[in-house]
């Protein structure tokens, strides 16, 4: 039936035309998205830069945005080595912090008595701030790896075991009665309806934890660290060494930018549906 | 052997049995109230119901809103459990009806699953209570899918298809294995009326096909004239029933029988009944 429209359609000429105005838009529109974003940040560079020269800001207090080129190459081996901790610490935080939300998610779902003695105590623990916490695992940890990974783990998990407690109980209650007119058990409501309802709503706090690990890292490695992007600001700023302090920020940001954009690649290729709420 | 036909046919060995010892009544509800207790009061949803529906048969369940029709057809598929009466489905209780996937239910929102396709919409049932494998020579998923008229839509997702295909879906995912039972709650409701209608004749059509009870639940007049071969008309507040209504059209009907006398006569006479005091 919509085979032999589908059909017609391509082959009458007021259509296909049609089709092509409407793509030959819909690419200007998307060059138009991928330019302007770029010229903003060019105009942003070029204020800073001319706000540098016209004041001559000195170099322990702001660098130009050519000095902070240069630095960036002629530190790059620097600035590389001291990533690649910050890395290994996010991306290891990223994963067990949410690893244990989504388990201990789970089960506040399936066992109530459980959710209501420790949800209270979860959120009393997320209400210290980032900051705060850190010491204390620095003390608990030592000070190699472990506590900047503890705290990119801590500040990864809250989001997370929120979202996905709420994404595993919002289900359709119709779909529910459907479970249950089937006879399904826990488990297979769990695997069947649970698991894949709470995914956009998993993906939305994996998104937002992508960028608080790289924060929680960092400020794990301002308290005791001498390696990792962290430990690179901190000596920047003593040295007064303003361009390596940018080009440090930089690769910083950077790496968090695509840490949260790999979350959100992925994002596109499991949840392909649209979900409920979108519709 | 056409679709339809194995549909009829396909009935699990162990139910035969069953069948054949309650071969006339799919359906008896003897004195059936369900109360809801909340903080602030509590709600006789439905007060002493009783009815029965014979094999093969199509009850139309008609009401205002609040009149608990909805919670009557959650009590024969074992969602609500009744505070007091005797329900018995399939000549067992609506647990081992239940238990038995005799039951077959159609939620007044398709209540598709969105990360499926339409195909794998209809196949869920087979993939819970273990795997399953169709009774022998039931239809299978794309059978029913041609059966409700979505030949081709397999692939599709929820998303992509309109609110009356989303539906047809769920009516082929409830008549998957063979459903003796089919209970459908107010499928229709939030559809425009022209594919309303084009649904209504579908389903006459499964029906006379597959000879599966169907337990329709609706508010509107004409859907419940048209489809059924009884009227259950019931009363809100509380939820009881006002009158039981045969109706005497002919079991080959299409919607142009809604401009004839006889079919008007009767819904008259059920907009009284519903219009009425109590």
């Amino acid at each position: 039936m919509s085979a032999s429209v589908d059909v017609a359609q391509v082959l009458d000429p007021r259509v296909s035309d049609a089709e092509a105005q409407f793509r030959r838009l819909k690419q200007r529109e998307a060059w138009r998205r991928r330019i302007l974003p770029c010229v903003g940040i060019l105009i942003g560079i070029g204020v800073w830069a001319a706000l540098v020269y016209v004041f001559n800001v000195p170099p322990f207090i702001a660098p130009s945005p050519f000095t902070v080129v240069a630095t960036f190459v002629t530190k790059f081996d620097v600035l590389m080595s001291n990533l690649w901790p910050t890395v290994v610490e996010s991306v290891g935080g990223f994963v067990i912090g949410n690893l244990i939300a989504v388990a201990l998610a789970t089960i506040f779902v399936h066992r109530k008595t459980i959710s209501e003695t420790f949800f209270p105590l979860v959120v009393l623990i997320n209400s210290i701030p980032v900051v705060a916490k850190a010491p204390i695992l620095v003390l608990l940890l030592g000070n190699g790896f472990a506590p900047k990974i503890a705290i990119a783990a801590v500040i990864s998990f809250f989001p997370t075991l929120v979202n996905m407690v709420r994404g595993l109980e919002s289900v359709n209650p119709q779909a529910m009665e459907l479970m249950r007119v089937l006879s399904a058990s826990e488990r297979e409501v769990f695997f069947k309806l649970r698991l894949y309802n709470s995914l956009p709503y998993l993906f939305s706090a994996l998104r937002i934890s992508a960028s608080s690990s790289v924060i929680g890292a960092i400020v794990g490695e301002w308290i005791g660290s001498n390696y990792g992007i962290g430990a690179l600001i901190i000596q920047a700023t003593y040295n007064f060494d303003s361009a390596l302090l940018y080009a440090t920020v930089f690769v910083g940001s950077v790496f968090s930018v695509l840490f949260f954009s790999a979350i959100g690649l992925v994002e596109k290729l499991v949840v392909r549906w649209q979900p409920p709420s979108a519709g | 052997m056409t679709v339809a036909e194995a549909l009829a046919g396909a009935v699990p060995e162990s139910a035969v049995v069953a069948r054949e010892a309650d071969a006339k009544t799919a359906v008896a509800c003897k004195n059936v109230s369900v109360r809801f207790v909340t903080e602030r009061r509590t709600v006789t949803a439905l007060d002493d119901v009783s009815f029965t529906v014979e094999n093969g048969g199509f009850l139309s369940l008609l009401g205002p809103s609040g009149c608990g029709k909805s919670t009557l057809l959650r009590v024969v598929a074992d969602l609500i459990a009744p505070s007091s009466g005797t329900m018995s489905v399939l000549g067992r209780t609506p647990r081992e009806a239940r238990l038995d996937r005799s039951l077959g239910f159609v939620f007044q929102d398709a209540a598709l699953l969105p990360w499926r396709t339409a195909l794998e919409n209809v196949q869920l049932p087979l993939e819970i209570g273990g795997r399953r494998s169709l009774p022998k020579g039931a239809p299978t998923p794309r059978e029913l899918m041609k059966l409700v008229g979505l030949e081709g839509w397999e692939a599709s997702f929820p998303h992509e298809l309109s609110g009356g295909m989303r539906q047809r879906v769920s009516i082929a995912r409830a008549l998957l294995g063979g459903p003796r039972l089919l209970l459908m709650d107010e499928p229709f409701g939030a559809l425009d009326e022209i594919t309303r209608d084009r649904l209504n004749e579908e389903l006459r059509r499964i029906w006379l096909e597959t000879r599966t009870t169907i337990l329709f639940v609706t508010h509107s007049v004409y859907e419940a004239v048209y489809l059924g071969e009884s009227v259950l008309v019931l009363a809100a507040n509380p939820g009881r029933v006002r009158a039981a209504i045969d109706i005497e059209l002919p079991r080959d009907r299409d919607l142009s029988i809604r401009e004839t006398e006889p079919f008007n006569r009767i819904a008259t006479r059920m907009r009284g009944l519903l219009g009425g005091e109590p």
